[in-house]
């Protein structure tokens, strides 16, 4: 996208009296497929965290319990705040683009410079949201563990056994649990050695019981998705900087603002992002009580 | 025909004089690597892919060379299996995908709509930088040892399992993908955004049509592809296991992701192939295209229906057999656009004066070839079929009917076509023509046999066979040699015709469209003056071609 910025600025730099690149008839050309391009763009990025969501989906359908687990282990409240830190970033990055429209470019660097400030809020509690997780060993892969206080909490919640994986007992986090190859995972259904084939017999609830590693998966699909929306606000700052450099060197006027509106969108799909993964990801249990 | 249609602008444009065309514009490395013209961009792709193409082709020669006896006698199975994964992974995703939107595509658009460039020149240039790097992931997996997945990455083998360079052929997909989504945005903002006056939607040449209905896939299916790789490379990193049943995670959940994007990315490859057929039927056949709305539209149709469909790759995997059910019908609705199109072209040709120039012979080539992938495709579609050839050389040779027989075939029917235009020369019809007619023989030699192989139900994948599989087998290996001998040939006869051949007129093929209204090669702007278009498209008759 900054490099779509980029295209944008072509000739508006070194020819003083052209004001779009040379491959566009006239600025509003110009501005018209900056917009398109940019919608476009989301589109995919809609697809792209889309993979994302189904897997989602798909896992909290068949592990629901594990989900609620998942999201209470997560704190809202963090998440909450993120949240409204998010909204705020979106609305300053709106002031920022009818700034851009009226030509107030001192007003449109305040706004910018607001955003980033915002965004990196945004990261700073976010990492400490990873470090809590990553002290107390809730990352995903060989050293996953679960703190006691957390199994306490689920058994008394719903009354039922928290499953370990088979051997896991003083070994949490050993090698030998987290062997794919091992004899732990139960692997296909199988019927004296030979695979189900009739549809009619096969079991419709999985066959899986292991809680420990259907928390693994919430966790992995935390990581994923909030780690990508993450590496996305990051991308964000680095667009809005540019533009605040841009700013200043008086690249904005109020007939030449595309890359502020074009940042703007990308910004608000960021925000989009996050209003989707914060309930999904954090409010999931408050569903039931 | 309205009186005004007599009107269309055909300047005798005027010949090229060297010194002010896109390939005399800088001679230095530099004015060629950061260049943001559209027409040196394809031909950095069309270096880059035909590199790629020889890669995949000696794995390719390595398998068939193998499967001449029914024992392992050439290579171990080991190696085996990772020839046909590179063969596989190289040629679909680092040639076939590529090929005709990235290099034609390229070239064209702009020229056709009569735009100056693609609407984000640095874009482009930045796609094929993402290419390369994400081929240069690819070849050093290939020379540091190779992977043996396949070229599909299923789950939890090549998560869990495999002792090869999964991960890193992962980003190497990962990391292209973005290549050809920028290359689809951009098609897709300079088509809607750049036409020249007067050019309406239903005034654009069929190529456009099939490009723009390829960018709409590439946008919307490949970044699918990217996050499912990627997770496939965290997934055999970090040992989390959304794709690994021994973690909880779900293997068919990976087919569904996977195939929702290679399924309509089997449209990548051929609905730009179909673009250059309606061109070439069209130009050689001198007839206006039959049924132009409908072409146009049916490229439209199977974009769409191709996002629904991909459940025909999980017949046996598991899939409900309700979905499967649905699946199967909406894969046989595919055959209602294609067989529009393939209606169409034969309305075109029927009474028509066809010339059987080379790229005439390679449309040709096509239909039949399309003809039979897409029929023996219903085979498939069908699920009590499907259950019985699944992974079976039936398989292999369907979709080497639609991917070499009909991508392929257009690809180089596409660039006989347009070589004119791109060198400003002529290339040698005589040896352009035995290539032509030898690539559809041997090509029918090497793939017809495996039908057959295939329902008698010799297994893909494998290295060794049933000793009755013998004779197809060794068919098909000669076939393949002479499709290996037949595809150098216009390696030789395009390069040798960049000193030797005749300098080209700006039309060559007497044919419409802005593209041959410049001259060849084409100035580095494209166009003077912005043409104005005052007509339908393909008026032929039009002008006699003015042959040197
Ligand atoms: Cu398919």
């Amino acid at each position: 996208m900054s490099s779509q910025a980029l295209d944008l600025h072509d000739a508006h730099g070194h020819d003083g009296h052209s004001s779009h690149a040379h491959q566009f008839d006239d600025p509003v050309q110009q501005r018209d497929s900056a917009t398109l391009g940019m919608w476009a763009f989301l589109a995919t990025e809609v697809l792209f965290f889309g993979a994302l969501f189904v897997m989602y989906s798909v896992f909290r359908y068949r592990y629901p319990v594990m989900w609620d687990m998942g999201s209470h282990m997560l704190d809202w409240k963090l998440g909450c705040l993120n949240t409204f830190i998010l909204l705020f970033s979106s609305l300053t990055m709106a002031l920022a683009v009818q700034s851009a429209q009226l030509g107030k470019t001192k007003r449109l660097n305040v706004c910018l410079i607001l955003t980033i400030v915002l965004a990196f809020g945004f990261l700073v509690v976010k990492t400490f949201e990873y470090h809590h997780k990553y002290e107390e060993s809730v990352i995903p892969g060989r050293y996953f563990q679960i703190p006691p206080h957390e199994i306490e909490i689920y058994e008394k919640k719903y009354g039922e056994v928290f499953h370990p994986p088979s051997k896991m007992e003083a070994s949490a986090g050993s090698e030998t649990v987290y062997d794919p190859m091992g004899p732990y995972g139960p692997g296909p259904v199988m019927h004296d050695g030979h695979p189900e084939m009739t549809t009619a017999k096969a079991p419709l609830e999985p066959v899986f019981t292991d809680d420990y590693r259907k928390l693994q998966l919430f966790f992995a699909l935390y990581f994923a998705m909030t780690g990508l929306h993450g590496i996305h606000v990051i991308i964000g700052i680095f667009m809005i900087g540019t533009l605040v450099y841009l700013n200043q060197k008086g690249w904005f006027t109020k007939e030449y603002n595309t890359p502020v509106e074009m940042t703007g969108l990308y910004w608000h799909f960021v925000d989009i992002v996050w209003v989707f993964l914060y309930p999904l990801l954090y409010l999931m249990d408050r569903a039931h009580s | 025909m309205s009186s005004e249609a007599l009107t269309y602008p055909i300047e005798p444009a005027k010949a090229a004089s060297p010194g002010d065309n896109y390939l005399t514009n800088g001679f230095s490395l530099k004015s060629w690597l950061l260049t943001h013209d559209h027409k040196r961009i394809a031909i950095l792709y069309l270096i880059s892919i035909s590199v790629f193409f020889v890669i995949g082709g000696l794995a390719a020669s390595l398998v068939r060379l193998e499967l001449i006896t029914p024992e392992g006698d050439l290579l171990a199975h080991e190696t085996y299996n990772k020839m046909f994964t590179v063969h596989g992974v190289v040629m679909v995703f680092f040639f076939l995908v590529p090929s005709i939107p990235a290099v034609l595509g390229n070239f064209l658009v702009p020229l056709m709509i009569g735009a100056r460039d693609l609407a984000f020149p640095r874009i482009n240039l930045l796609s094929w930088y993402v290419f390369i790097v994400g081929g240069l992931f690819t070849l050093v997996v290939a020379l540091t040892g190779g992977i043996d997945t396949g070229w599909t990455f299923y789950t939890p083998y090549s998560s869990m399992f495999s002792n090869t360079y999964v991960a890193m052929a992962a980003v190497g997909v990962f990391i292209t993908g973005f290549s050809s989504i920028l290359t689809g945005l951009n098609f897709i903002v300079t088509i809607h955004k750049m036409r020249a006056p007067g050019l309406t939607w239903f005034r654009l040449p069929l190529f456009v049509w099939g490009q723009y209905a390829t960018s709409l896939i590439m946008i919307l299916g490949t970044p699918v592809l990217a996050s499912t790789v990627a997770l496939v490379a965290v997934e055999r990193v970090f040992r989390i296991g959304v794709f690994d049943p021994a973690l909880g995670g779900d293997p068919i959940l990976f087919q569904h992701l996977f195939w929702f994007y290679s399924h309509p990315a089997v449209y990548i490859m051929i609905l730009p192939a179909m673009g250059v057929i309606s061109e070439l039927i069209s130009a050689f056949s001198r007839r206006p295209v039959f049924g132009y709305h409908f072409i146009a539209l049916s490229s439209i149709a199977i974009a769409a229906l191709s996002f629904l469909v991909w459940g025909h790759h999980l017949f046996v995997s598991g899939q409900s057999p309700y979905a499967g059910l649905v699946f199967s019908v909406l894969s046989f609705l595919v055959a209602v656009p294609s067989a529009i199109k393939t209606f169409n072209w034969t309305a075109t040709l029927y009474k028509s004066s066809i010339s059987w120039d080379t790229p005439m012979i390679y449309a040709m080539g096509f239909m039949g070839l399309f003809l039979i992938g897409g029929l023996t495709g219903l085979y498939l579609a069908a699920i009590a079929i499907d259950i019985h050839v699944t992974d079976t050389y039936f398989v292999v040779a369907h979709f080497h009917y639609i991917m070499v027989g009909g991508a392929v075939m257009g690809y180089l029917g596409g660039m006989h076509y347009w070589w004119p235009k791109i060198s400003g020369r002529m290339y040698p019809e005589g040896w352009a023509k035995i290539s032509a007619v030898l690539i559809f023989a041997g090509f029918n030699l090497t793939f017809f046999p495996q039908f057959i192989v295939g329902y008698w139900g010799m297994p893909r994948r494998y290295h060794t066979y049933a000793p009755e599989f013998q004779v197809l087998n060794v068919m098909s290996t000669a076939g393949a040699s002479i499709l290996g001998v037949a595809y150098a040939f216009p390696v030789f006869y395009f390069l040798w015709s960049l000193k030797y051949g005749e300098k080209a007129p700006a039309n060559p093929w007497g044919a419409t469209g802005l593209e041959w209204q410049v001259p060849s090669p084409p100035p580095t702007v494209n166009f003077e003056e912005v043409p104005v278009v005052t007509e339908e498209p393909y008026q032929y008759p039009l002008l006699e071609p003015e042959r040197v």
